[in-house]
């Protein structure tokens, strides 16, 4: 009954205060009358006669807000009523700041919520599996030996699912890359092997279709398979008579059993974009052999179950497979690791990084929203103390220029959230690795991120607005009903926030410039690497011989043997020539060797880099030949031939002599001791970025891989050569995928992808950062001058020097500016500190970078606040002091 | 919603006391009249050296309303339209009568200091 009441008189009283504002009205509207009609009569004409008696009574909403300030008022009716109103009015009469205030704010809002949405959808939502935080992957592992984060071998998965307790259930994946034939275009695709409990693991149901059962997981049973949304989508055209149908992969007939939904991917890490799905058939070889390491085990835990306690449980069961198998097993436990840790692991950190800037972002517009309500505080001060002498709480005061704070920054949330909106797919577009987990069209602006960002707008009206408030509600009121309050002690702690935020602001931009200057100057030191080879003018094709057509090495011998004596004699292939693992392709292959007549050992292992080529690669690639020779066609012995090594092999070995002539044992081929017969320059082909390891080439007739890339050289742009290219190889085989015919300049141009999207998103940063850096300075700047216009008119009257005034006028503001450099070269020196592991060649204390970023700041405020002092300088003072 | 405990507030009063002072003397020397009449008459008064908006003297009726130093009522004006008149009431009248001697006795004060500067 007492709230009811209590409601019913607030209702009341708020209608009943309506009544009286009405009165009011009728008061003022009488008096205006009364007013015009003398004038009338004195002989001005009618809208003359109006104008003047409005002119004469003074601001009559100005006057009505008075009166409401004596008349008080609850909390909810001062920020929703009186607020609204003042607030509206304020941006209908002062446009220009209220516009000012806005773009500042949505540009830090864009950016914020921009990345937010994309943290949120990367890293807070789930993953598209049932209760995926319980889902896990099973590694072995063996510390000794730095073997970290392993696959499994079947007969160890097979124990480990027969003897665990911990998980509901176990099941392993093998990856699958197979070549689709018969339906277009050979094409290559990836694909998992798997047990049929996986998908019952996963708790995902079939949109179309079954998955498999564990009675396919025989060989003969096995040639059934599950496609993927996308797949279904784009190559079947998403007709719903798909299930029955068949596909041929690496030249066998599978049946389409089922189809997954949308947005369903698995797994989420390791191999991505899978389009297939089949059963897991262990080949006998591989049942008993605890070394063949492919598999990877998921698992999902027991509702009861903690990781920990799950990790404890399979230490007990691996070290029992350990006691029982020795010789392969010791030494060898297992780890668990969940799904949400692995998940996103590469790009986690870069989004960290990019969230942190753009909340930096934020805080600078924020920093500059304040400063312009501070400066405007300061010419508001006599409106305020006013409506103080008149009755207002102290309290009042605030929350009026609270919901003033709170309406811009609500304002500036629209808008940006309008930007961010456009923002988001740009970003995911550019974020590299990302692509293949996160498609550009999942992500969006999401109700969450819009909530975000109106979040953001509360809270930074709150701060920025918070200080003008308070600062402006303390009034010295003696002070400023004077005419000029600029001497008051009001004003000068203004002038006080006021530096300090301009310090703040500089603070800000000065980190992120310095920052960005060391990853700007870090990407060009690294793309201005020389690998060691050639990149302008050669062609690549990636073959893959993995059908069951070349399962016998002379197969492949003869394909490639015949393919490159087609291939060289091409018109316009200047040079053509092979190797196993594509330069700078991402993919590399290194074996332990040692000497020979050297014994194994474990604690002193010989790692090199191994290389399959065909004998012209070193002149394909333009890689000088140091000493001795290259392979020729002589050099074609199965399992058996000589090696070249790169020089920083020969200087580890042999220091103070020639490695030619000297034998080496590769472990590929452990009972084949080998001659080096020639040494060559070392090439960065793992990355730019890395050092040269010791490296062995070996001629491709002595096991001729499996996958191998063409490498051509041409003598002008390199696809000119694409289709003659594919003819030659279709010539031999029909069936065979093309993947990847590009230029290996665009190999390189991606193999820097990542240091490459930070350095974009830093420059774009920085260069936001200069933007609401340089509005900010402006706007402060102008609307303190304008302020001033009549002070500076009678000054410069008077006779005052123009320089004088500037001097006065901008010296606070480059107080601030100052302090706000050292503060934030210190910033950046200690931010450095981290950014380490991303530098190429740069160190974190780059003198360049501090230097270009400190003028770059420096100009920023001398530009910012000539073009407003240069306009005020011009003014004509009469005209300013009548003003 | 007194502000009397508050001391800035009070300093305030001695200057705007000055407009509140005037219109209440308008009122006790005219009797009831309505805002604009108030307005109109401190401009006479003042001879037009007093150019005040004139919106702020609906303030100063609001303040002295709520003192309850004037009173207000709904009539009809000379040409029959809806004004609002006030009328000084009694506390209104000792609150004149109070502040016109504090005036007094400052502009006294003021006039012997300035007498006795020009004596030296």
């Amino acid at each position: 009954m007492f709230w009811l009441r209590l409601i019913y008189t607030r209702l009341y009283g708020l209608l009943r205060k309506n009544r009286i504002e009405q009165e009011m009205d009728d008061e003022m509207r009488f008096h205006l009358l009364m007013r015009t009609r003398e004038n009338i009569e004195r002989g001005m004409r009618p809208d003359e006669a109006e104008r003047e008696a409005r002119r004469r009574f003074g601001n009559v909403g100005y006057i009505k807000d008075l009166g409401r300030d004596i008349k008080g008022g609850g909390f909810i009716e001062i920020l929703l009523r009186d607020g609204l109103r003042q607030s509206l009015r304020l941006f209908k009469h002062e446009k220009q700041f209220a516009a000012a205030c806005i773009v500042a704010l949505s540009l830090g809002i864009a950016a914020s919520t921009a990345l937010f949405a994309i943290v949120y959808k990367v890293l807070i939502l789930p993953l598209p599996y049932k209760d995926a935080e319980r889902l896990v992957v099973v590694w072995e592992k063996n510390i000794k030996e730095g073997q970290n984060r392993q696959n499994v071998a079947p007969p160890t998965f097979l124990d480990w699912r027969a003897q665990q307790r911990a998980f509901t259930d176990m099941a392993a994946g093998e990856p699958w890359m197979t070549t689709l034939t018969e339906l277009g275009e050979p094409q290559e695709y990836w694909g998992l092997s798997g047990n049929a409990a996986l998908f019952s693991l996963l708790g995902v149901p079939p949109l179309l279709g079954r998955t498999f059962t564990s009675s396919e997981e025989v060989s003969g049973k096995d040639q059934v398979v599950v496609i993927s949304y996308d797949f279904w989508q784009s190559r079947l055209g998403g007709k719903s008579e798909v299930i029955g149908t068949h596909l041929k992969l690496d030249g066998a007939t599978y049946e389409i059993i089922g189809v997954m939904p949308r947005n369903f991917q698995f797994p989420p890490f390791w191999i991505t974009r899978t389009a297939f799905w089949r059963p897991l058939v262990f080949k006998p070889g591989v049942l008993s052999n605890r070394t063949y390491r492919r598999p990877r085990v998921f698992a999902r835990l027991k509702p009861d179950y903690t990781l920990s306690q799950a990790q404890s449980e399979m230490d007990v069961v691996a070290r029992n497979i350990e006691q029982r198998f020795p010789d392969s097993n010791s030494g060898w436990g297992a780890e668990v690791t969940s799904f949400s840790s692995l998940y996103a692991e590469e790009f986690r950190p870069t989004l960290k990084i990019l969230f942190a800037l753009s909340v930096c972002l934020l805080l600078m517009a924020c920093a500059n929203v304040a400063n312009l309500l501070l400066a405007r505080g300061t010419a508001r001060q006599k409106e305020l103390a006013v409506r103080a002498a008149l009755g207002a709480s102290r309290g009042r005061l605030i929350g009026l220029l609270l919901t003033e704070s709170l309406l811009l920054s609500l304002a500036g949330s629209i808008v940006g959230a309008v930007l961010a909106s456009w923002l988001v797919k740009p970003i995911v577009y550019i974020i590299p690795k990302a692509n293949p987990i996160v498609g550009s069209d999942e992500i969006w602006m999401s109700m969450t991120a819009l909530m975000f960002s109106i979040a953001a707008a509360v809270i930074t009206g709150m701060i920025f607005g918070m200080a003008p408030a308070i600062a402006g509600s303390k009034l010295n009121l003696q002070g400023i009903l004077q005419e000029n309050g600029r001497s008051s002690a009001a004003g000068a702690r203004m002038k006080k926030y006021r530096m300090g935020l301009v310090a703040a602001e500089t603070t800000l931009v000065m980190t992120l410039l310095s920052i960005s200057a060391l990853v700007i100057h870090s990407y060009w030191s690294l793309i201005k690497t020389d690998p060691g080879f050639q990149t302008r003018n050669i062609l690549t094709v990636r073959l893959s011989l993995n059908t069951m057509d070349y399962a016998q090495p002379y197969k492949r011998y003869t394909f490639y043997r015949d393919l490159f004596s087609r291939i060289k004699s091409l018109p316009g292939a200047v040079s053509a020539s092979a190797v196993s693992d594509l330069p700078l392709g991402g993919d590399w292959f290194d074996m332990s060797f040692r000497l020979e007549g050297e014994l194994p050992d474990p604690a002193r292992k010989r790692i090199a880099d191994i290389r399959i080529i065909d004998g012209d690669y070193f002149k394909t690639m333009s890689i000088p030949l140091r000493e001795g020779r290259a392979f020729t066609p002589q050099d074609n012995n199965y399992m058996r031939g000589p090696i070249i090594v790169n020089e920083a092999l020969a200087q580890q070995l042999w220091p103070k002599e020639s490695a030619l002539g000297k034998r080496l044992v590769v472990e590929t081929f452990p009972n084949y001791p080998v001659e080096i017969v020639g040494v060559v320059g070392n090439i960065r082909d793992r990355g730019v970025q890395l050092p040269p390891r010791p490296a062995i080439y070996q001629p491709y007739p002595i096991i001729s891989p499996s996958q191998m890339s063409l490498m051509i050289r041409t003598e002008q742009n390199p696809l000119l050569l694409a289709r003659a290219v594919r003819e030659q190889i279709w010539k031999i085989d029909r069936n065979l995928a093309l993947q990847d015919i590009v230029p290996l300049e665009t190999v390189a141009w991606k193999s820097v992808a990542q240091p490459r999207f930070m350095f974009l998103v830093l420059v774009s940063f920085a260069g936001v950062a200069v933007a609401i850096a340089c509005h900010g300075v402006y706007s402060v700047v102008t609307y303190v001058l304008t302020e001033r216009r009549q002070e500076m008119g009678i000054r410069v009257a008077l006779g005052a020097q123009r320089n004088d005034i500037l001097r006065t006028v901008v010296k606070s503001e480059f107080i601030g500016v100052i302090l706000g450099l050292f503060i934030g070269t210190a910033g950046s020196l200690a931010a450095g500190n981290f950014l380490k592991n991303m530098l190429y060649q740069v160190e974190p204390t780059d003198p360049p970078a501090f230097v270009m970023s400190a003028l770059l700041v420096s100009t920023i405020a001398i530009l910012g606040a000539y073009f407003p002092v240069r306009r005020v300088m011009k003014v004509d003072p009469l005209s300013a002091i009548h003003n | 919603m007194s502000k009397e405990k508050n001391t800035d507030a009070q300093k305030s009063e001695v200057l705007q006391g000055t407009l509140d002072l005037m219109v209440l003397k308008v009122l006790d020397a005219l009797g009831p009249q309505h805002g604009y009449g108030i307005a109109r008459r401190i401009e006479q008064v003042s001879e037009q050296v007093l150019q005040l908006n004139e919106g702020t003297v609906y303030t100063s009726l609001l303040r002295l309303q709520q003192r309850k130093w004037i009173s207000a009522e709904w009539g009809a004006s000379e040409n029959n339209r809806k004004a609002k008149y006030y009328s000084i009431t009694k506390s209104g009248r000792k609150q004149l009568a109070r502040e016109t001697e504090d005036w007094e006795r400052i502009a006294g004060v003021i006039g012997r200091l300035l007498k006795l500067e020009g004596r030296g």
